[in-house]
């Protein structure tokens, strides 16, 4: 394994259309997928990840770059975590959050969950279908009586003086 | 997946990945999005999905609030850093309890928690009910009706908890006649008691024998490690102080206690850094925190905190307070219905300490 030599190693990566990237290997291995890659040996030429394409790659190289820069201090991570993903889109967050899933690495993917999960908030269960690209299976009947059994949920802000 | 387009990918985000963003929604958003499509329905139903909520949510208080025609939960959040905490006034939610039971003069108080759920009971004798609810979703369901009916000067208390091994969640219920002394009124005798148990998905409660400590009628069970503890009344003076009862067995057992108490002490039970605590309000200038840092060993009690009482509340004192958190700033959350009359808070962190009182920083801890 080339780590052994003692001299930073670089990895290249591929995305699914064929854009290539350097990244160090010490950044790399926050991705599980890339670590187990590269403890058996399969690392040594272009590791191909096709179920990533190029932006989202790009995007997540910068995340393993800026978090593996910052010394082991929950606080300051969780900052950097917030601004990488304070301006993204929900289709960018929800690519990360599938490449998340396939590199397999665990703190990008609560780090987007959590984010999607923040701009879901506010939004109308319309909007929700719309952007997960849901169709409605409810007939108008029992999308009725599932509201009408959680009707307060979609009160409004409830003040104290309210009953 | 090569090149596809984004409504391609989206529409494909894999269940797994559904439930982790929906995890972290508000309980109150999730419920919502029970009625996006069928799918999300059924993933939100699923218990995995609960039990994995229930590992990300944060610690929060709920607050049994009772005033003239009110009678709610809210539930509190609080901020705990190294350089601050904060109890805010803002409630996430709120719960209505009038429209848990039927009965217009339903009196509800809390009996137990556990992972988030609550024991509650309709304590008005006339119509005596339990319930197990969940706060969060306003889900709610009746247990059946418990053998014995309760009549001054018998008591009951009850605990809630899930048992180690099988994850059974389980209501006792500890029905104690008494015998009081003919002037002071407090209990000389317990002739008869029972030790019934409910386990939720199975039918009916079953009585397991009679109980063998006199419990303080003031004290609810405490869930922690499995195990419900209940503060007790040493009627025969071997120095017990301390029940427990096995989830998984059915089996009481006395807990080591700190000390050996000269007289009835004004005590609970709570959870303060992952292990049993007692808050003892006895004396009249101080309240004294005990720890015990190895479960079940008696060397390892300590006394952990003593907090002097500021000097509004010196003087003898007539209530029991509970320890609810060590903040990370050195303060501690004590819950006490003295001040605040209307407001009962009980804890809900997890496997926590569970009682409804009243709470109110009431100074500075000093850390022995």
């Amino acid at each position: 394994m080339a780590a052994e030599t003692g001299t930073p190693t670089t990895l290249t990566l591929k995305s699914n259309d064929d854009e290539l990237f350097s990244v160090a290997e010490s950044a790399a291995i926050l991705s599980v997928t890339i670590r187990n890659m590269v403890e058996d040996g399969c690392a040594g030429g272009v590791i191909p990840l096709d179920n990533v394409d190029g932006k989202t790659l790009a995007s997540v190289i910068t995340y393993m770059n800026g978090i593996s820069a910052i010394p082991a201090d929950e606080e300051k991570k969780k900052s950097y975590r917030d601004k990488f993903l304070s301006d993204k889109d929900f289709e960018t967050l929800a690519d990360m959050v599938l490449a998340a899933n396939y590199l397999n690495m665990s703190c990008l993917m609560d780090a987007v969950s959590a984010k999607i999960a923040q701009v879901m908030e506010k939004k109308s269960v319309g909007w929700v279908r719309r952007k997960f690209g849901i169709e409605n299976d409810y007939t108008p009947e029992e999308e009725a009586a599932v509201k009408e059994e959680h009707k307060w949920t979609f009160e409004g802000v409830e003040t104290d003086d309210d009953n | 997946m090569r090149n596809k387009g984004l409504f391609f990918l989206i529409i494909n985000l894999p269940p797994h990945i559904i439930i982790e963003i929906l995890a972290r929604l508000p309980p109150k958003k999730i419920i919502q999005c029970k009625s996006v499509c069928k799918k999300w329905l059924e993933l939100i139903n699923e218990p995995y999905f609960a039990s994995f909520h229930f590992t990300l949510s944060i610690p929060s208080l709920v607050v049994h609030q009772t005033e003239t025609f009110k009678n709610f939960f809210k539930i509190v959040h609080f901020d705990d850093k190294y350089d601050h905490h904060s109890l805010p006034r803002d409630t996430m939610l709120k719960f209505n309890l009038k429209n848990l039971s039927i009965f217009s003069d339903s009196n509800i108080v809390v009996d137990g928690s556990v992972h988030g759920f609550l024991l509650v009971r309709d304590v008005n004798y006339k119509h005596e009910t339990l319930y197990v609810c969940n706060p969060l979703t306003r889900e709610y369901f009746q247990l059946p009706s418990p053998k014995g009916l309760v009549r001054y000067p018998s008591v009951v208390t009850h605990g809630f908890g899930v048992s180690l091994i099988s994850q059974e969640y389980k209501v006792v219920r500890i029905f104690h006649e008494r015998e009081l002394h003919p002037r002071n009124r407090s209990c000389v005798r317990v002739p008869y008691s029972e030790t019934q148990v409910y386990t939720l998905g199975k039918t009916g409660w079953r009585t397991i024998g009679g109980a063998p400590f006199a419990y303080d009628s003031r004290s609810i069970g405490l869930f922690f490690e499995g195990r419900l503890h209940w503060l007790i009344q040493d009627l025969e003076a071997a120095h017990d102080l301390i029940s427990s009862f096995d989830l998984e067995n059915e089996e009481f057992r006395p807990i080591p206690p700190p000390f050996r108490p000269r007289r009835k002490l004004l005590g609970s039970l709570g959870v303060l850094k992952g292990c049993l605590c007692l808050c003892d309000n006895t004396s009249n200038f101080e309240i004294e925190i005990w720890v015990m840092k190895e479960y079940g060993v008696e060397e390892s009690w300590g006394r952990e905190y003593s907090i002097k009482k500021i000097p509004e509340l010196s003087g003898p004192s007539y209530q029991i307070v509970h320890a609810l958190k060590v903040f990370k700033d050195g303060n501690i959350l004590i819950s006490s219905p003295i001040r605040v009359i209307f407001v009962h808070i009980f804890s809900l962190v997890k496997s926590s300490p569970s009682d409804f009182c009243t709470y109110f920083i009431i100074g500075r801890v000093r850390s022995e």
